[in-house]
């Protein structure tokens, strides 16, 4: 499903961010990814969305090589993945349900069922009752549930997480890493991007170690 | 829908981001509406002057009234010539009499009437530059009657070279005022993009179309451009109103008003394009 095949990714001139990674997700798997900040993990998701393309080796995803991909396929691929960041990236001037319907609206969906996804997608994640409230009026655990709800609306295939927890309290964290746990069992891949080690012992599953650039562990499928 | 309706929260929402837009476009059609009144207003001028250009025809002195009728009507036959009048003698002195009754001595030496009797002839539009005109005038020169030809052998072709040179100057100023308003809105508009990066951001990742994307900002800048050029078109119209008490010009007013409209709509459209181009899907690969 995803094939990351010998990829390097050189941002500066000799600066490499990824130096000949190749990885292998398959369907409805979760992984994290580790490291320190500036490892690569980032440019790891970014590769994967395609919001950059890789300077040597193929990133395939869903069938669409970063090689042969072409620009006006970029949106169509990105409809099927959901991605979610820690600074939630919301609009500040919709409220939480607007935030949602926005991710349809913009992909031209028919109005009749914008509303109905977005309930749904609210109900999913447990954020229904706020769904008139605007983002300041929202704890950081609440917001990145809302961009949760974004991402999922569209029932993505893979669900990109980098640092999902990083603006939120321990006790915000686990319950947004149970929320992903939660997504993953009902057949979305997860891939989450993180330094924070000690939530992986919540939640044990395959775990990519990033050290400047390059893959340095590898645990393999874990049930 | 969903264009149009964020199209008018971002006008709203981004109102002083809006306001300059509007201004740096106004001041620039504003620009734009100047050098088309002054283009108008001389190239009316030009016309005036060039349909001053005429061609005198003098004829040897004991031509009859059968022999005039007969060359006038051979001359209102060549190609380009749109009017013959006969001058006479008697009106031909009357004329110069007129002309020089400041210095009334010289014309008492007079004892006779030497002014010779002439037609004096006027070209069609698009035949006064000056190479028509001196093949009229040869044409002209070949009836054994006609005993000299003159016209503005000298000031025709320079009028023509000015106008010509007017012309391309024209083209140039318009040309440098048109690239240097779309440049400076275009800047102007990226502010309105830079304050809605986070909504262009969030609407590339969730896999919003190019253009998608860009219709809203088109949108809005195409009414900036079209509020603009409205205002900076009745904005001349006032500055018309209020000088042509000093100075009488001609005024086009329903060419500079749906001139600078389109303009104006067209400065929007190609400023907000090129404003948000740098922030779509691949502006960083």
């Amino acid at each position: 499903m995803i094939e990351i095949k010998n990829v390097s990714k050189v941002f500066q001139k000799n600066w490499y961010a990824l130096r000949d990674v190749s990885l292998k997700i398959e369907k409805g798997e979760f992984v994290f990814i580790i490291g320190p900040s500036g490892a690569g993990k980032s440019t790891l998701l970014r590769l994967i969305y395609m919001d950059i393309l890789p300077d040597m080796g193929e990133v395939i995803v869903a069938g669409y090589s970063s090689n042969t991909i072409r620009r006006h396929e970029i949106p169509i691929l990105r409809r099927k993945i959901g991605v979610i960041f820690q600074d939630f990236k919301l609009l500040k001037d919709k409220n939480v349900y607007e935030n949602v319907a926005f991710a349809l609206e913009v992909t031209g969906t028919p109005r009749r069922k914008i509303k109905e996804l977005v309930l749904k997608a609210l109900a999913d994640v447990g954020i229904s009752h706020k769904r008139n409230a605007f983002p300041y009026q929202l704890s950081g655990g609440e917001q990145q549930k809302v961009s949760i709800a974004r991402a999922l609306v569209r029932e993505p295939f893979i669900l990109l997480a980098d640092e999902p927890t990083g603006n939120i309290d321990p006790e915000g964290s686990k319950e947004i890493l149970e929320l992903l746990k939660e997504i993953n069992t009902k057949g979305t891949a997860v891939v989450m991007a993180t330094h924070q080690v000690d939530l992986i012992k919540y939640f044990p599953r395959r775990v990519v170690k990033i050290e400047e650039g390059r893959i340095v562990e590898d645990t393999g499928v874990r049930p | 829908m969903f264009v149009l309706r964020e199209a008018l929260i971002g006008l709203k929402r981004n109102g002083t981001a809006s306001m300059i837009s509007i201004g740096v476009m106004f001041f620039s059609l504003l620009l734009l509406g100047i050098f088309l009144i002054v283009t108008f207003n001389l190239f009316g001028v030009i016309k005036i002057a060039q349909s001053k250009v005429e061609i005198d025809a003098f004829l040897v002195d004991d031509i009859d009234s059968t022999a005039v009728k007969e060359l006038k009507g051979k001359i209102e036959k060549i190609v380009g010539v749109k009017s013959v009048e006969f001058i006479s003698k008697e009106q031909a002195l009357k004329e110069i009499q007129e002309e020089l009754k400041d210095v009334p001595d010289l014309l008492e030496a007079l004892e006779t009437n030497p002014l010779p009797p002439s037609f004096r002839i006027k070209v069609e539009e698009g035949y006064n530059n000056a190479r028509d005109i001196s093949d009229i005038a040869k044409k002209i020169g070949m009836f054994k009657e006609v005993e000299d030809v003159k016209y503005g052998r000298e000031w025709v072709p320079r009028l023509d070279k000015l106008v010509k040179i007017l012309f391309l100057f024209d083209i140039l100023v318009g040309f440098i005022i048109s690239i240097a308003s779309i440049y400076v809105t275009s800047n102007t508009i990226r502010l309105t993009v830079i304050s809605r990066k986070e909504s262009i951001e969030i609407m590339r990742l969730v896999g919003a179309t190019d253009r998608m994307i860009r219709a809203p900002f088109i949108l809005e800048g195409i009414i900036q451009g079209m509020i603009g050029g409205a205002i900076s078109a009745g904005t001349l119209y006032g500055l018309y109103i209020l000088s042509s008490r000093f100075v009488s010009y001609y005024f086009p007013q329903n060419y500079i008003l749906a001139g600078l409209v389109l303009f104006g709509m067209l400065l929007g459209y190609i400023g907000s394009r090129n404003a948000v181009k740098t922030y779509l899907t691949g502006g960083e690969i």
